[in-house]
């Protein structure tokens, strides 16, 4: 903004609908009326201002630029103020708004405006102009507004504003508004905010844009805009036609970390089962362990998320194994969203805005994994300030910088690293000593906006970790992930998005204990990937969303390497593979009345494994073994391995039962053409990821899943009941002792076997008031069952067994309270079952030693598990315009202190078998951190 | 530790060590005892060959039963069936002028119960064993227990230039001679002035040996040769007598086929399980034996045939490094721990007092004459205490000359 600007420096943080044509008894019709006269010939429309300023008592607002070339003829006399403007304004071509507070503010090129309500100017607005819905931010000098402010701010929330071409008020029923939301203070996008009506209840939410469209019927509406952390705000409109209206939301004067899961206000209407949205100052409430908010461990409080332990990576929603999760950053995969083999998650928590994670009710713009999407945003740079913000940890420092570039331009830089090692010195054990392991993360946005039509964002993610364990092994991996998203509206019902990225993930680890053994290991994976999705509204009731998504990977699965000259170690390698995934789809969100609302998608995915390549042929009708390996089958570069294709079929409806009980079914089929081996309890870090090939087939998942949602929303409590009945086909197990590091016969040690899981969730939130928080309870069991009917490893006869992560009961509350305005307090209390260990059934003596013999897999429980954490955040003087803000947050973990099992093991020592019990984490650890903003 | 059996030791120990711990856990658990277990091995040496056959436990049982009154016998193909007889409680042999391995070619155990039940071990071709390349040791610390450990670590090379031997089991057998702190030369039997004495047994130095009972396997599979470089086996720890004077280990390599070799390493993995999530799954290891009339009854344990290669050394105390000693402490306690009795009118009778107290007499003190006697406690003067018996074993050599 150029300083010549007269209306530079503040941004007044409302819409305000100009009117076209005043009408010349709608302009201060208060005021005594003096009488205007003039006669102007071909003069320039500032001096003519200029004139009018010290003759009348008259201020204009207008950027010099608007009417810089702009000259009038203009001949009048005996008029009364608004018809002498009125005049004016038709002369001059350009739009004269009279502020109620005196202030003349002019418009060039704008072809609307809005109605003030009737008795507002005691004038009736005049009616017969073309209405256009136009919005924009009116960008006001700080000083010319200061003199509105004894009369207050233009309350904008009771005018009513119109919408869309009068002229076409009668033709359909409805209309769609549509627009943006931002933050008033940074200018960024409020991704997840609600815009509703409540009579009847309707609702929609913001993408990741901010963008919102909502098709209404074509009458007067009081439209609602909220979003947590945000003051609610809400715009009476009448709805003439297809139009626009953005909105700023102002953050609420003091940053609360209030629990609120928002996203959630229309879980009673919202079309989706089984969809959770966490704003980050939720994930930031939650007493975190040594003080690093984790956005992947809060998933495990929602209903239906476990893990198999404290400090393990991954997470399993509703029977699925870990690699069945789609995690999404800023619409990018992520293939290790993890650092330090699973402590923390690979997000740092000062650079998203939001995560949203779809356990069913997935519809058929995502695709790829069978169990879920974790979808986690990163937030937008500030648009109207550079802004630096960081926190410091026992274990991590972040540093974020922000701010435009231009008046269209934002960037974020987000860096965090850790300083553990000190953690490694504190050790008593002399073998950690000499180990070292270190993480961080960097994040780049930048957003660019040439128009409001366009949108450019580009994202640049890089994660490392390095742990070298008592000197003779080094470990590292990386994750690496660059975007670029285009969002072009082609018109308030259709919009497109079009984004490429590549995501790359890497992990190396170094072995030199002795020149003669020392080797190198390598694995990496790219994975580039070009979408292209649309939405269209089709009518009032129809919502459509079509596109096509398409994944290339390049896998490069194992390769040792001698890593000193004198090492005896071999050079292996496996193949390299690489397969093109694609899916398109077409979505339909129906609304058949206000009661039942409908959602049909289709998505069709195909994949083919690409040579060049060798497959090991086995013998026919024998199981897959080294032993009846018969031949091998190559092909050429680029020939078709193995290809797969398959409908995903996506449904869901909601019945209100009234305007407060809805029902939901849904049914989800889902297919993932590439999976992560590991047969440790928990992933790794080195645990790979293949493709499907010819004897690894596709996952398929089918879930069926339907609840009961009330609100009461007096108090803010809503209350949803869900069950689930999943069915997996070929999900990837193992034969006892199976060997997943550098096998080129993979399939003699990994069988397609079938899961099976189904359970109940029930989850109580309350949103409002200084007690806010959530209950949330579930019950569910997930079976494996080897579906080989030969050979002599068959796993538990083929009967279903318990997965590694089959807790059947899990309750988890977390809790918030504001005691005052700079201080809360929060908890988080989780029981859940201990879960299935595969254990000795009996003991034996061999050779002088005794062992243990395991039978069946996972037939027993470790104890169950019991934690509670408790955390208070402290806010710095909390005045808007301080220039820095501080704020403490002490958590304690395990407050109890209680040894809660993480493993039992057995181990044989001095000849004797004994039994373990192995915690972490087993007294109360507290934490400090401060977090600081400027 | 080979590329293929890489454990994340790491995040286990950081997570303990932020704040875990390990505790004994109780369990009651509704096993399936008395599943049969073999344990036999044929070589190319000439008989007996032993046969233990036992059963499984609870795992709050302290003692295995054995099997007994079982017909065993070992069978060579097309070739002589020699029934092993029973030698101690379900320890079988066979003769020693019997049946005799030979390289190359294929035998199997035949078990029959008293119950009627009959087992039968797969075929197995004697495998030879290569020659031990060479056993060598390195002064290492090493983590043990949360605690450092210093000691010689001892190594193996071995290579099978023919290429058939890829795999090896390796077993050793440790024997080290340490001292008694104060050893009684003779026995006080009475009287004031040291002449009523009775020479000892004497007790100084003593020989104990341990058999390795881990198991310990190596592989060249995933090697560019077929060398197996720098295997740990043996470690000598400063912190036990075993450095004391001098020490000794004969490493015993056997060779394996494929399927021995899993099966042993199964057993190693699957009973290394330090209570990470980060270990593989525990698996079902079974051997090489099955209940011929039920083929899916549990049996454990493995019938193996290879030569066996052995190769000894010795390690001296003095091969330690400048200011490392050998465990002090049993020294340190008897030295705090000695007795003196002033040459009275009544040092008789508080020497037998103090022998009747348990002490034992170590020997008189005095300038000029006898002013007194010194006792010790038993262990300080009896190395037999220690677990060591008095005479060398017969490959003792005391000095490398």
């Amino acid at each position: 903004m150029r300083d010549s600007d007269r209306y530079r420096g503040f941004f007044l943080n409302v819409i305000l609908f100009a009117l076209l044509g005043l009408s010349p008894r709608s302009l201060m019709a208060q005021d005594t009326q003096p009488s205007f006269a003039c006669n102007y010939n071909n003069a320039a429309l500032a001096t003519v201002l200029a004139d009018l300023e010290s003759n009348y008592k008259l201020t204009f607002m207008y950027r010099p630029k608007d009417i810089d070339s702009v000259f009038v003829t203009y001949q009048a006399q005996g008029l009364d103020r608004n018809e002498f403007l009125d005049g004016l304004s038709k002369a001059s071509g350009i739009t004269f708004f009279a502020h109620h507070s005196g202030h003349v503010i002019l418009f060039r090129n704008f072809k609307i405006v809005s109605r003030f309500p009737d008795n507002y100017f005691d004038a009736a607005p005049s009616g017969d102009t073309s209405f256009v819905a136009i919005q924009e931010t009116i960008p006001f000098e700080t000083e010319d507004f200061r003199n509105l402010g004894a009369q207050g701010v233009p309350d904008v929330e009771q005018q009513l504003i119109e919408v869309g071409d009068i002229t076409k008020r009668f033709q359909g029923e409805n209309a769609t508004i549509s627009g943006y939301i931002t933050d008033a203070a940074t200018g960024t996008p409020v991704a997840g905010a609600s815009v509703f009506i409540k009579k009847p209840v309707k609702g929609v939410f913001t993408d990741q844009f901010g963008y919102y469209s909502i098709i209404l019927p074509k009458t007067e509406h009081e439209i609602f805009f909220s979003s947590v952390g945000m003051m609610e705000s809400k715009r009476r409109v009448v709805l003439y036609g297809d139009g626009k209206v953005d909105i700023e939301l102002q953050a609420e004067v003091v940053r609360m970390k209030e629990v609120v899961v928002f996203g959630e206000r229309n879980s009673v209407d919202n079309l989706k089962t089984g969809t959770v949205k966490l704003d980050i100052s939720t994930i930031k409430a939650i007493p975190a362990i040594l003080g690093e908010p984790d956005v992947i461990k809060i998933t495990l409080s929602l209903p239906g998320v476990q893990s198999v332990g404290e400090g393990a990576s991954g997470f399993n929603v509703r029977g699925g194994s870990t690699d069945q999760n789609l995690i999404l950053l800023n619409d990018a995969v992520i293939y290790n969203p993890n650092h330090l083999f699973g402590f923390f998650s690979a997000f740092n928590p000062d650079v998203i805005s939001s995560a949203e994670l779809y356990k069913s009710g997935i519809q058929a713009n995502y695709g790829g994994r069978i169990s879920s999407v974790l979808d986690v945003g990163l937030r937008d740079g500030n648009r109207k300030k550079f802004q630096v913000s960081g926190g410091i940890s026992p274990v991590t420092g972040k540093l974020t910088f922000e701010g435009p570039l231009n008046d269209k331009t934002s960037y974020l830089v987000g860096l965090r690293s850790t300083y553990s090692d000190w953690l490694f010195n504190l050790l008593q054990d002399p073998s950690l000593q000499n180990s070292s392991a270190s993480f961080g993360d960097a994040v780049v946005k930048v957003n660019f906006e040439p128009d409001p039509e366009n949108k450019l964002t580009f994202a640049a993610y890089h994660s490392r970790d390095n742990a070298r364990l008592n000197t003779d092994s080094t470990n590292r991996y990386f994750n690496n992930m660059v975007s670029l998203q285009w969002r072009h509206q082609y018109s308030s019902r259709l919009f497109g998005l079009i984004s490429g990225s590549f995501t790359g993930y890497n992990y190396n680890i170094d072995f030199d204990p002795i020149p003669e053994n020392a080797f190198d290991l390598d694995y990496s994976i790219g994975n580039t990937a070009f979408k292209a999705d649309f939405g269209y509204n089709l009518g009032a009731r129809h919502n459509l969303k079509f596109g096509l998504n398409s994944v290339y990977y390049q896998l490069s699965p194992g390769e040792i390497n001698p890593k000193s000259p004198s090492s005896i170690v071999n050079a292996a390698k496996l193949d390299r593979e690489q397969g093109v995934e694609t899916a398109i789809y077409l979505g339909d969100e129906f609304e058949y009345s206000s009661r039942l609302s409908l959602y049909a998608g289709l998505r069709v995915s195909g994949f083919a494994l690409l040579g060049r390549g060798d497959v090991l042929n086995y013998e026919e009708g024998l199981p897959r073994e080294l032993e009846t390996i018969t031949d091998t089958t190559s092909f050429g570069s680029g020939s078709v391995i193995k290809s797969y294709w398959g409908p995903e079929y996506r449904f869901s409806m909601r019945y209100k039962i009234t305007n407060s009980l809805s029902f939901k079914l849904s049914l989800d089929r889902t297919r993932q053409y590439i999976h992560q081996l590991t047969n440790t309890t928990a992933i790794l870090p080195t645990d790979t990821w293949r493709l499907s090939n010819t004897y690894i087939k596709p996952q398929i998942g089918t879930q069926y899943s339907g609840g009961l949602y009330k609100l009461f929303d007096d108090q803010g409590i809503e209350v949803s009941v869900e069950g689930y009945f999943k069915n997996i086909d070929n999900v990837l197990e193992y034969k006892d002792g199976a060997n997943l590091v550098l096998n080129a016969a993979l399939e003699t040690d990994a069988i397609n076997a079938q899961g099976r899981s189904y359970g109940a969730e029930l989850l109580v939130k309350k949103n409002k008031g200084v007690f806010t928080g959530w209950l949330s309870y579930t019950y569910s069991r997930s079976f494996v069952r080897d579906t080989r009917t030969t050979g002599r490893d068959i796993i538990n006869n083929s009967d279903f067994f318990p997965a590694n992560f089959d807790k059947p009961h899990n309750l988890s509350v977390i809790t918030n309270y504001k005691i005052n305005r700079r201080i809360s307090l929060s908890s988080n209390f989780t029981y859940s079952t201990g879960r299935p260990v595969t254990f000795p059934v009996t003991k034996y003596e061999l050779n002088g030693n005794v062992y243990a013999y395991f039978s069946d897999r996972n037939q027993f429980r470790i104890p169950d598990n019991i934690r509670l954490d408790f955390g208070i955040n402290l806010e710095g003087n909390h005045r808007v315009d301080k220039l820095a803000h501080g704020s403490w947050s002490l958590s304690v973990y395990n407050l109890l202190g209680r040894k809660n099992a993480f493993s039992v093991f057995s181990s044989t020592t001095d000849g004797e078998l004994k039994v373990f019990k192995l915690s972490i984490f087993g007294n109360p650890i507290p934490t400090i951190t401060y977090n600081f903003q400027f | 530790m080979t590329w293929d059996n890489i454990k994340f030791i790491m995040p286990i120990f950081l997570l303990s060590a932020l704040a875990g711990c390990i505790e004994p856990f109780d369990t009651e658990e509704a096993g399936i005892n008395g599943l049969l277990v073999v344990d036999g091995h044929i070589s190319d040496q000439p008989g007996p060959y032993r046969v233990s056959l036992s059963r499984s436990a609870s795992l709050t049982d302290t003692t295995f039963e054995k099997v007994r009154s079982a017909q065993v016998f070992i069978e060579e193909e097309n070739g002589i069936r020699e029934q092993l007889t029973e030698g101690g409680a379900g320890a079988y042999f066979s003769s020693a002028a019997g049946i005799r391995g030979q390289v190359g070619k294929e035998y199997r155990l035949t078990i029959e119960l008293p119950s009627g039940a009959s087992y039968a071990s797969d075929w197995v071709t004697l495998k030879l064993s290569p020659p031990i390349d060479s056993v060598f040791y390195i002064f290492e610390e090493r983590a043990i227990s949360g605690d450092f450990e210093t000691g010689f670590q001892v190594y193996v090379n071995s290579e099978d230039p023919t290429g058939n031997v890829r795999h090896y089991r390796y077993e050793w057998v440790e024997t080290w001679k340490y001292f008694a702190p104060f050893p009684a030369f003779f026995n006080y039997i009475g009287g004031e002035d040291g002449t009523e004495t009775e020479p000892s047994g004497g007790s100084r130095f003593c020989w104990r040996s341990d058999t390795s009972n881990l198991v310990n396997v190596a592989s060249s599979l995933n090697n560019n040769t077929t060398r197996v470089s720098q295997h740990p086996t043996a470690f000598a720890s400063t912190m036990s007598n075993q450095l004391a004077l001098r020490y000794s280990v004969l490493v015993r390599q056997f060779a394996l086929d494929q399927q021995e070799f899993e099966f042993w390493q199964g057993l190693e993995e699957t009973n290394s399980d330090n209570g990470s999530i980060f270990d593989k799954q525990p698996q079902v290891v079974e051997g090489n034996v099955i209940n011929v009339g039920n083929p899916s009854e549990p049996v454990l344990g493995y019938f193996g045939a290879s030569t066996v290669s052995e190769k000894r050394i010795y390690i001296d105390r003095q091969d330690l490094p400048d200011g490392v000693s050998p465990d002090r402490s049993l020294l340190v306690d008897c030295i705090s721990e000695l007795d003196s009795v002033p040459r009275d009118e009544n040092f008789q009778a508080n020497v037998f007092l103090q022998i009747n107290l348990g002490k034992v007499f170590f020997d008189f003190y005095g300038d000029f004459g006898i002013a007194g006697a010194v006792l010790t406690t038993p262990e300080c003067s009896d190395c037999t205490l220690q677990g060591g018996v008095i005479t060398p074993p017969d490959f003792w050599i005391e000095t490398d000359d």
